[in-house]
């Protein structure tokens, strides 16, 4: 049975198509990274995953399920995010904020049952100092992490991250990837959307090289990370940045 | 400032409010007598009954209902500076107030420039999420510009009208002046039957606003369903503040002062915020008719002008304030 | 070539003749405004009489020359002119209708604008006081003189104008020298009162709100009282528009600069409503109309005085609105109409001049009379109202409607709400509710007023 499974996605906004052709197979515990240009689309089809958007055409498969004939709580104790930005509109302490991902699970009030799960995931990840902070005031760092626990006390299957490393220094890039291998190793899905190669070979398994709306190539890191690809992906000669990593 | 002790004030200087107006008017009562009255009703003196206590209660529910539709229009456009009027509903009430007197409608029962205005903010509403949806998704910007839009058409269609009509201007005057002078059991039973639903269906829906306030994306991943919210808040946000400006016209502040005040030390959680809200808002509208009633004894200050004259402080201090929590 | 002849010469003649004198007969409105003055007087007297009014002398009249000559500061005051007195030229300088005059004392002529006329007698000082032949000063005004030998009497008749100097309440100082024939009002009051003087035709703009009398429907409209239309004012050609405090300033004052003549009044009281009425009637030559109508609201007014302090002082609220509940202030007129109709009014001591009442305060003050003054409200309603059952107006059913332009229209019919004030403050008292005051005075302005008559008085011989 497949897991997850992406289907014939198309998707076009005032008459300008921004995905087309989509086909993806994910399997069970797989880390997969999607990977291209600044607007090839990534986010968009991040977004139609976790059916913030719906697409025109195409579905969107788990278990071999229609998502989209889910109701939102449903989909949301399969689904988290961990979006580019974090958003804080309001002040709210780091505790009110974790125990909103309690919500597909609650009925009206929030139970002891809830606070009690936040409680030891603080605990567990030695949060504790920051559980009474507003939330507003915590560094970008600090909020991308306590954003990735929050998917733990969601208790979701699968965690979608849109570029979690990007306004992020050094010490907390290493958190938040060893964060996520212990995610993987945990046996959850992980799909995400990097920017560098380095954090792509930490943690995927593999690559989606998507350009211009459309997928290029799928597989191993290995295979597909190649000088030829990323020239045509990005339609400049990256030979120079290959050289780098190395 | 510790959150219980806040609480704590809040409470006594409820109480201790509520016991002042309770005594103070054209007739003064005592301290005895308005116990005696709250223990056996029937038994009072009948101003204190007919008069002074639904006069001195509507206050608070008023003042309960505007802070919650501001708490909600807040949570709504994810903004804190959101209030209920914000988004076209008093250029909606003040239009239809417009449009019955230049047709004479005022002079068809009592309270109907009442009944009208409250239909003008459910109307503007209306239009607003049509305008919205047309547009395709309701964001807080969509509806802030459509908002805007229909607030400039409103204005403009009920300034024509009152150069226009005979005698608008003259009448429309008094509409402004409108208070808790000439309240009632009768609108107060209007009061509580829309407030109480709305309270409860607001607590319900308690954690969804919670998350609601984090952003629409990030909502929508923890399983709201956010056109629904969204339709759910701008209607009680509608007959909440409607409601408002049936029974004492249009009050502004409340619904903006409040909620700020309280989400700075009590953070997004709706459970807490809605009743603190409630109390805190009440006693707030219940002060400031007090003072409307006692300043210039035995004329009346309408209470929407106490309540701006306490506006520009607060925007004072939203100006130099430090942002702790 | 004779078939195009159709009228023979004669028959054409008499119809041009008839066709010439019926276009002369239009040609003298002033034939229908006369001003016939009786003015009487007794050698050695002390006094004469004009238009039944008794007038000293300031000194006694003379003769010189067999004529009678008086002192002219006397002669002009009754015709109401104004002299300007040169002491270099030892010259007296006024208006006969648009026509400057200027007298020299010691010389037998005078300046008619730049024409030089003869006197009979020359104007001489006694005892400090200038004098003038009567005769001359008749002749002077183009007015006709008669003797009437039997009654010892002088008639004067013929028309005559005195310029008109009139300062308004927003500053401005205008001089009429004829009085105005095209008035627009932009009040309903001021229309009331120019109706009130007789005036129909000479009206020719009013306000949309302008609805009394009748006739006042049927004139063109000028806008509201706070947006007159600027244009159609002009359009209409007036010589005179009347304001009144509430016309927006901008629009009186773009009236000025376009030359039209324009007086606006703001008074607060009825007192000052007379000398406004008596101004009024100084520029358009309707003096002896608004002396009357002055004269007969006074009388009415302090007979209703008269009549309220025999009866009991009654609590009184006078509701002029319902959301919120609305009332008069102690420095509005409205206040003084109450009190002097024998009446307490409740919300005196509530600061400001229209101040909201809380209902606490009127059940406390426990009105004995009710009155609303505002369109739309009905009795029943105020009887049901919740918490007001102990109220004495309520338990009494002594809750009554007032026309509201009766009492907010500071007009002639001012007196008339007054009247009205009384008989509803005072019914209890009132014996089979029968009004004390037996001749109304809406009969008396529609008789007397409205319609005109000539004021002509005749007097015999004093003595």
């Amino acid at each position: 049975m497949n897991y997850l499974e992406i289907k014939d996605i198309y998707f076009s906004y005032k008459d300008k198509e921004i995905l087309k052709d989509i086909n993806i197979k994910i399997d069970k515990g797989e880390s997969i990274t999607i990977f291209g240009p600044n607007g090839s689309g990534k986010t968009t089809l991040l977004k139609i995953i976790l059916s913030i958007l719906k697409p025109l055409k195409g579905e969107v498969f788990f278990k071999e399920k229609n998502i989209f004939e889910f109701d939102e709580r449903r989909r949301a104790k399969i689904f988290s995010y961990v979006p580019q930005k974090i958003n804080t509109f309001f002040p709210m302490s780091t505790f009110d904020y974790l125990i909103l991902g309690r919500t597909p699970y609650i009925n009206g009030f929030i139970k002891k049952e809830d606070r009690e799960i936040v409680s030891n995931w603080i605990e567990k990840f030695k949060i504790g100092h920051l559980k009474d902070l507003n939330f507003q005031f915590l560094s970008e760092g600090e909020k991308q992490l306590i954003t990735l626990i929050r998917t733990f006390i969601q208790e979701s299957d699968v965690i979608i991250l849109d570029e979690p490393l990007t306004h992020l220094d050094l010490k907390y890039r290493m958190k938040i990837l060893e964060l996520l291998k212990k995610i993987k190793l945990s046996g959850k899905t992980i799909i995400s959307v990097f920017h560098d190669l380095e954090s792509i070979r930490y943690i995927s398994d593999r690559v989606i090289l998507l350009k211009n709306g459309e997928i290029l190539k799928v597989g191993k890191i290995y295979d597909i990370i190649t000088e030829e690809n990323l020239t045509n992906l990005f339609e400049e000669n990256i030979k120079q940045i290959l050289t780098l990593q190395k | 400032m510790n959150r219980k002790v806040f609480v704590f004030i809040i409470l006594v200087t409820l109480i201790f409010v509520f016991l002042l107006s309770m005594s103070f008017g054209s007739k003064k009562y005592s301290l005895y007598e308005i116990i005696k009255f709250l223990i056996s009703p029937k038994e009072g003196d009948e101003l204190l009954l007919k008069i002074r206590f639904p006069r001195v209660i509507s206050s608070f529910l008023v003042g309960a209902s505007l802070s919650i539709a501001g708490l909600l229009s807040q949570t709504l456009f994810l903004n804190p500076l959101a209030d209920p009027f914000l988004f076209g509903i008093s250029s909606g009430a003040n239009f239809f107030v417009t449009i019955s007197l230049f047709f004479g409608w005022d002079l068809i029962f009592k309270f109907s420039l009442s009944f009208f205005s409250f239909l003008g903010a459910l109307f503007a509403t209306f239009i607003i999420l049509l305008i919205s949806r047309i547009k395709g998704k309701i964001t807080p910007l969509n509806l802030l510009l459509a908002g805007i839009a229909l607030s400039y058409l409103f204005s403009s269609i009920s300034s024509f009208l009152t150069i226009w009509g005979r005698d608008v201007l003259n009448r429309s005057v008094f509409w402004t002046l409108s208070g808790f002078s000439t309240i009632n059991m009768e609108k107060i039973s209007i009061l509580l039957i829309i407030l109480i639903p709305s309270i409860i269906f607001s607590l319900l829906f308690n954690v969804q606003f919670d998350a609601f306030s984090l952003g629409e994306d990030e909502a929508i991943s923890l399983g709201v369903n956010v056109k629904l919210l969204k339709f759910v808040l701008l209607f009680l946000i509608a007959l909440l503040s409607g409601i408002s400006v049936y029974v004492s016209g249009i009050i502004g502040f409340i619904g903006l002062m409040v909620p700020n005040l309280l989400r700075s030390l009590f953070g997004l959680n709706h459970l807490k915020l809605i009743p603190l809200s409630i109390i805190l808002g009440g006693l707030l509208l219940m002060t400031s008719d007090l003072i409307g009633r006692f300043i210039l004894f035995p004329t009346e200050i309408p209470v929407s002008i106490i309540t701006s004259f306490l506006g520009a402080p607060f925007f004072l201090y939203l100006l130099f304030k430090k942002r702790s929590f | 070539m004779k078939k195009y002849l159709i009228l023979s010469f004669k028959k054409s003649l008499i119809l041009f003749l008839i066709l010439f004198f019926t276009f002369t007969l239009f040609l003298n409105p002033k034939i229908s405004n006369s001003w016939e003055v009786n003015f009487f007087y007794n050698l050695g007297e002390k006094d004469f009489i004009f238009n039944g009014r008794k007038v000293s002398f300031s000194n006694e009249p003379l003769i010189i020359d067999g004529r009678v000559t008086i002192p002219i500061r006397d002669i002009t005051k009754v015709f109401d002119i104004e002299i300007k007195w040169n002491k270099e030229e030892r010259s007296i300088e006024f208006y006969s209708n648009k026509n400057k005059i200027k007298l020299f004392i010691g010389k037998d002529f005078y300046y008619y604008d730049n024409e030089k006329k003869s006197l009979l007698i020359k104007p001489f000082i006694y005892k400090n006081l200038s004098y003038i032949g009567i005769r001359d000063f008749i002749d002077i005004l183009n007015l006709k003189i008669k003797w009437d030998e039997i009654n010892k009497s002088i008639l004067i008749s013929g028309y005559f104008y005195p310029v008109t100097r009139i300062n308004d309440d927003l500053g401005n100082e205008i001089t009429f020298y004829e009085p105005p024939k095209r008035i627009i009002s932009l009040a309903p009051s001021n229309t009331e009162i120019l109706f009130s003087l007789g005036l129909n035709k000479e009206i020719i703009g009013v306000t949309e709100y302008c609805d009394y009398p009748d006739d006042a429907k049927k004139k063109e409209k000028v806008g509201g009282y706070s947006n007159p239309n600027l244009e159609k004012i002009y359009s209409l050609k007036p010589d005179f528009v009347f304001g009144i405090r509430g016309n927006p300033k901008e629009t009186l004052i773009n009236l000025k600069k376009l030359n039209i003549n324009v007086l606006a009044f703001d008074p607060k009281n009825v007192d000052e409503l007379f000398d406004l009425i008596l101004k009024i009637g100084k520029v358009l030559d309707k003096r002896e109309e608004t002396n009357n109508l002055v004269r007969e609201m006074k009388e009415k007014k302090d007979s209703i005085i008269k009549e309220s302090e025999k009866l009991k002082k009654k609590k009184v609220y006078l509701e002029i609105w319902n959301n919120p509940y609305m009332s008069v202030g102690e420095n509005t007129y409205l206040n003084n109409l109450i009190e002097e109709v024998g009446g307490i009014n409740i919300a005196k001591k509530a600061k400001g001049d229209w101040p909201i009442l809380s209902q606490e305060f009127i059940i406390t003050e426990n009105p004995e009379v009710i009155i609303i003054a505002y369109m739309g409200q009905n009795i029943e309603e105020i009887l049901n109202r919740p918490g007001w059952e102990n109220i004495d107006a309520v338990k009494n059913k002594r809750i009554y409607y007032i026309n509201p332009d009766l009492i907010f229209r500071l007009g002639p019919r001012i007196i008339e709400g007054m009247e009205e004030l009384f008989n509803l403050i005072h019914k209890d008292e009132l014996f089979n509710n029968e009004k004390i005051i037996p001749l109304s005075f809406k009969k008396l302005i529609s008789s007397n007023i409205f319609n005109p008559e000539k004021n002509l008085v005749l007097l015999k011989n004093i003595k």
